[in-house]
């Protein structure tokens, strides 16, 4: 991934996009902890 | 299985100040950020882990091994017998499994062979407790080996390249655990059963969810271990390789769960194999042991038996069909029979894990077959 986006950005660019997707990454994951309990919730809706 | 997620989450957001320390103390802070959450999560996994550690430890410092190697015999029962205590105990009282045991059990059984067979140097201690209390793979694996985690270790530097690699592969093992997994193939394709009034499709529709879920829910989670591990800039060895695309039973077990299969090689197979000069007694155990060490009851040693038969099937089927056999093996469209018939072999011999009792077992191979 990280070579494909320094085909089309500057380095400093790359680094910012890679900490945004780590970010990004890190919310989904707390996100996800919740997940078991939305789906039985969705079940006995 | 959910700790995972949560050992992820710590994971990532410890990354920026592992990253931040000096080379010298970065894997000291790994091993005590690892620490510190077992210790908060698993109070007693730590206790028994480091009780271990500090034993096998003591012994390879003062090379005591005694007369009769009663020291080696010591550092490889002693991770092992607190492991089949625990899990036969399970069995009948369904008290509690001290938190990835059976992993950091196969590690220390790993390090001692290791350093008895010469082929790893004696690790200090802080060293010990460094490859054992790695957070990315300590609750779901793989079962990394000690002399590639130290090179890792050596040549730990920012790579924003790796660093991306795995969040790559976080991503991925969130998608097959809660999409594919948790979503396809446990809810979505178990409402598709129930809505069909064919008893038999029903039940191959539960073994085929319940086969793909356990693939999605085992990769999934060696996926996130394996890319918070390249976050942390350490590289560990794969676990699995795409197992549904093997050809045959043995092609299978190559790929599947591969931290595991290469464990029971190198320390049952191929010692017991050399003591009794049969192969194929040294396969059985083998996969006795691979089967024993998810669970220890009367469904895994059949488990364990019969994916030993096949194995030495498949082999046999070589001389014994040796047309047949070359084209499964070697045919663009035999390839393809051999994963489809593959994928059934697998999905069908985890009918007997995937029930709680004998009775039941049998009832779903009665109304699936006859």
């Amino acid at each position: 991934m990280y070579s494909w986006l320094r085909k089309y950005f500057s380095e400093t660019l790359a680094n910012l996009l890679i900490f945004i997707w780590y970010l990004a990454l890190m919310l989904l994951v707390f996100y996800s902890i919740g997940f078991e309990a939305a789906r039985f919730r969705y079940l006995t809706w | 299985m959910r700790l995972q997620v949560l050992f992820l989450a710590v994971g990532l957001l410890c990354c920026p100040l592992i990253w931040q320390v000096p080379l010298r103390w970065r894997a000291r802070v790994m091993m005590l950020t690892t620490l510190v959450v077992f210790s908060i999560i698993a109070p007693l996994s730590v206790l028994l882990m480091l009780s271990v550690a500090a034993i096998q430890w003591l012994i390879w410092k003062n090379d005591y091994f005694g007369y009769w190697k009663v020291g080696v015999i010591v550092t490889i029962l002693l991770p092992i017998v607190p492991m089949v205590f625990y899990k036969t105990a399970y069995q009948f009282h369904h008290g509690i499994i001290p938190l990835g045991l059976s992993y950091y059990a196969f590690r220390q059984v790993h390090a001692a062979f290791e350093c008895y067979k010469g082929v790893m140097r004696k690790p200090s201690f802080a060293e010990y407790g460094q490859y054992l209390l790695f957070l990315p793979v300590i609750l779901v694996g793989p079962i990394h080996r000690m002399p590639e985690f130290e090179r890792s270790l050596r040549r730990q530097k920012w790579n924003a390249s790796l660093f991306s690699e795995g969040l790559e592969r976080i991503l991925y093992g969130l998608v097959k655990v809660n999409f594919l997994g948790n979503f396809l193939f446990n809810f979505k394709l178990t409402e598709l059963g129930l809505h069909t009034h064919h008893l038999a499709l029903r039940l191959y529709l539960e073994i085929v969810g319940f086969t793909c879920n356990a693939y999605c829910q085992f990769a999934g989670y060696s996926d996130m271990a394996i890319g918070l591990g390249l976050v942390w800039g350490i590289r560990v060895m794969e676990n699995f390789n795409a197992p549904f695309l093997a050809t045959n039973m043995q092609e299978f077990w190559q790929r599947w769960h591969i931290s595991l299969s290469s464990w029971c090689r190198d320390y049952v197979f191929q010692p017991l194999a050399a003591l009794t000069r049969n192969r194929w007694l040294a396969l059985v155990l083998a996969m006795l042991v691979l089967a024993l060490w998810h669970e220890i009851s009367i469904r895994y040693i059949l488990w364990g038996s019969l994916q030993a038969t096949l194995i030495l099937l498949t082999v046999r089927c070589r001389t014994w069909m040796p047309t047949a056999s070359k084209f499964i093996n070697y045919h663009p469209l035999g390839r393809w029979v051999g994963r489809i018939w593959v994928f059934h072999l697998f999905a069908f011999s985890c009918v007997v894990i995937g029930y709680e009792s004998m009775g039941s077992l049998r009832n779903s191979f009665n109304q699936l077959f006859w």
